[in-house]
């Protein structure tokens, strides 16, 4: 008997497998106009070649460029925190943008198809991605997601001119070619918001809290390190605290940067992490305040951190938040863009609107180039497009980021942030912006 | 005219082509493995690298765990050891080919000194040394090797003779010849004397001691050959990535080797290693795709499978298959 459900089992095994292989390695074929606009994992496509990654469609007359796009996100890994509304904003971007019409130069409607997919924050399942985006999909751009995994495939990308928009914003990215991210690098945000501790309080003492094993989490650290003596603050702490933290590891890290008596705390991981030190800070009483990266601080942050953290945290931002500029533009498209795709109002938030602003950087580019350009050189041209602004018109995401300029060999688009202190009052404050001038703080990290 | 096949010599025996479905075998396999990336288009055949190398790399753990006893949980640790000495190497301007069997040494040498204390242990002890040794590599490359979670290798050093063995069809050729090459050696290794001997001390160490083997010695050279194939796995690995990063060497992934090997069929060292690498790697990706929101539940089912395979099936996947293939054989008239 068991011999015969062994046997059963063994037969349903090796069907699974078939089947399994079968969905990985193969994908039936589907024409592209079947597949509907924004066709996210798994959709099957046509296995690519290069000469399909931009097809030209459309009714008699009427030219059309269906633009294949891979999109990376962390739906699920320990970046998953801040990366779920990211997905989500860069697909309602997708949605968004399909409906309402991208056109090249020369007035040819351009449409994306992307392929999505998690790979959970685990840098060598982006490169299996990659490669499926690639040679199965043969993307012309990809909407990425982390620093190790974004620094892991540069040189790559470079190779195969494949435009890269991440959501990491390391500074080892910004002499890379087809690189690009519409904010200032971490370290340029860090050392803004060393600057600003500088001037709230003379000869500061800053005790640093990041996962010391983490690509991202460790990317600005040289820069703070290398600018804090030039500003006057003194690094009193380097403490380990995990980007999976949980509450003890917090509270394990607040005590042991306790001991070095800072006014300020750095927390260079994403916001559960960093929102369990500041709650820690709380309960422990330390007289500090707790400056977060870019990823580690955002409308939710109070929330999460519990009560007793107001005046108590800040975080760094290149970008007012949407809640806050709701009528502006750009902060407009991104409510409609939202509202496109069912999402309520109170669901937008800065996370959002950072997916939705690299999917609209990849449509600037499509703008500022042509329609031969995209058929013929695709993501070089997109390169190509973006780099245009270095002599030429700024690019602008609406009110959302000031006039940027990628420069060949330089994608730093700008240099100052906001520091969104959370009040005594309860409310959030844009302090600034403000930026790390006479210091090159990209350098720093690069040694 | 006798019917049926004869051997009538050891050798013929020996052979591992015995009858004529094998070697009919042999040349349809070989030729379905050479036209595999024109078949599969380059994504296939990224997919099937990545195969040969955990294949690799499962052919060792198989040798130390399933040949020799010797539980091992720290296999992706010593694949570490590979690919980032084939970095470094390469970087220092050495070409991978020279490169690759300089890493798996690198990988022996590692895997011998980290075994030295778990010589004497056996069972549960074993395994917790080795999740120690893991331990101990994991920290030494997040800390000393790859602080910054990344080191690029020079694709300069992956070029031969103008071809760029990093990608596309040379990889994929380059992985196949070396994955044949280390799979015929280790077909060997199972019916050599050394084969023999690791297995007494599986069954029995004091048996197999009392009989003349030299235990200590047995489990060293099972823990150097499943190290210096973790090393070979790691330098293709290496080959096949454009950069190498600590986080692809975790625990995690040792435990993966460790359901590939107990799912595929533990002693099983080719066939049984091939179905568990085959059968892990596509199962996580299918598990991925279908629970793509809760990594809990990959882990449940993961759990699942490894548990039901030590429990109901220790021959592994290649049992059923056995049973399957003589089920079929006797069949209609199976009693």
């Amino acid at each position: 008997m068991a011999s015969r459900a062994a046997l059963i089992a063994g037969v349903i095994v090796v069907i699974a497998l078939v089947a399994a292989a079968a969905l990985v390695m193969g994908g039936e074929k589907t024409k592209p106009a079947e597949t509907p606009p924004g066709t996210t994992s798994p959709a099957p496509s046509t296995p690519a070649t290069p000469a399909e990654t931009a097809t030209e469609t459309g009714a008699a007359g009427r030219r059309e460029i269906v633009l294949k796009v891979g999109l990376l996100v962390d739906e699920s890994g320990p970046t998953s925190d801040v990366g779920r509304d990211y997905a989500r904003g860069a697909e309602a971007a997708f949605k968004y943008f399909n409906e309402k019409g991208v056109y090249t130069k020369d007035g040819v409607r351009v449409r994306f198809e992307y392929v999505k997919r998690d790979y959970a924050y685990n840098p060598s399942k982006a490169v299996e991605f990659y490669r499926e985006f690639r040679d199965r999909y043969g993307v012309v751009a990809i909407v990425g997601w982390g620093t190790a995994d974004t620094e892991k495939l540069a040189d790559q990308v470079a190779k195969d001119k494949v435009l890269y928009i991440s959501a990491s914003y390391s500074a080892k990215l910004v002499g890379k070619p087809f690189n690009f991210f519409p904010a200032p690098d971490y370290s340029t945000q860090a050392c803004a918001a060393v600057k600003w501790m500088a001037e709230k309080k003379q000869d500061a003492r800053l005790a640093l809290l990041y996962d010391h094993k983490v690509a991202y989490s460790k990317s600005p650290i040289p820069a703070i390190k290398a600018y804090a003596p030039e500003a006057g603050v003194e690094i009193v702490a380097d403490v380990d605290l995990p980007l999976k933290a949980t509450g003890a590891d917090a509270e394990r890290a607040i005590q042991q940067a306790m001991g070095s008596k800072p006014d300020f705390l750095w927390c260079g991981n994403t916001i559960h992490s960093c929102s369990l030190a500041a709650k820690a800070l709380v309960k422990y009483g330390l007289e500090a305040v707790q400056v977060s990266n870019v990823w580690g601080f955002d409308e939710r942050f109070p929330q999460m951190a519990g009560s007793g953290v107001e005046g108590k945290v800040a975080g760094v931002s290149p970008w007012i938040w949407p809640e806050y500029a709701k009528d502006k533009p750009g902060y407009k498209e991104v409510y409609e863009a939202a509202k496109m795709m069912g999402i309520s109002e109170d669901k937008v938030n800065l996370r959002f609107m950072q997916g939705f602003m690299n999917v609209w950087l990849l449509v600037k580019a499509i703008e500022r180039t042509t329609s031969t350009e995209l058929m013929e050189k695709k993501g070089e041209a997109l390169k190509e497009a973006l780099e245009s602004s270095c002599q030429g018109d700024p690019i602008q995401l609406g009110d959302i980021t000031p006039p940027m300029r990628f420069c060949p060999g330089k994608h730093l688009p700008f240099t100052s942030v906001y520091i969104v202190v959370y009040g005594e009052d309860g409310k959030f404050h844009f302090e600034g912006p403000v930026s790390p001038e006479g210091f090159d703080c990209v350098a720093a990290t690069q040694g | 005219m006798p019917a049926g096949v004869f051997k009538e010599t050891y050798l013929a025996d020996m052979a591992h082509l015995r009858y004529p479905i094998h070697w009919a075998a042999l040349v349809a396999g070989l030729a379905l493995l050479l036209v595999l990336p024109v078949m599969l288009g380059s994504y296939g055949a990224g997919l099937a690298v990545m195969l040969m190398v955990f294949f690799v790399g499962t052919v060792g753990l198989n040798i130390t765990t399933g040949l020799a006893g010797q539980i091992s949980l720290a296999q992706a640790a010593l694949m570490g050891v590979g690919a980032y000495t084939a970095a470094y190497l390469a970087n220092a301007g050495v070409s991978i080919l020279l490169a690759i069997p300089a890493a798996a040494l690198a990988a022996t040498i590692a895997g011998v000194v980290l075994g030295l204390p778990s010589f004497k242990l056996k069972g549960y002890y074993l395994a917790m040394a080795s999740i120690a040794a893991q331990a101990v590599l994991e920290y030494v490359f997040q800390t000393i090797v790859d602080p910054y979670q990344g080191i690029e290798i020079n694709p300069e050093a992956k070029t031969l003779a103008g071809i760029y063995l990093g990608d596309g069809a040379p990889l994929y050729y380059t992985v196949l010849a070396i994955t044949i090459l280390a799979v015929i050696a280790a077909a060997n290794i199972g019916r050599s004397s050394l084969g023999r001997a690791m297995k007494a001390v599986r069954d029995n160490d004091i048996s197999a001691e009392i009989i003349g083997i030299d235990v200590t010695r047995t489990k060293a050279l099972a823990f150097a050959i499943g190290s210096f194939y973790a090393g070979l796995a790691g330098a293709l690995y290496a080959l096949a990535s454009p950069s190498v990063g600590w986080d692809s060497f975790t625990m995690e992934t040792s435990i993966d080797y460790l359901a590939m090997v107990l799912v595929g069929g533990p002693g099983r060292i080719i066939w049984g290693s091939l179905l568990g690498a085959l059968t892990i790697r596509t199962g996580w990706s299918l598990l991925a795709s279908v629970f793509a929101a809760s990594a809990a539940v990959k882990y449940l089912v993961l759990g699942g499978v490894i548990a039901f395979f030590v429990v109901k099936e220790p021959d592994g996947l290649i049992g059923v298959l056995r049973r399957i293939k003589e089920y079929l054989r006797l069949w209609p008239f199976s009693y």
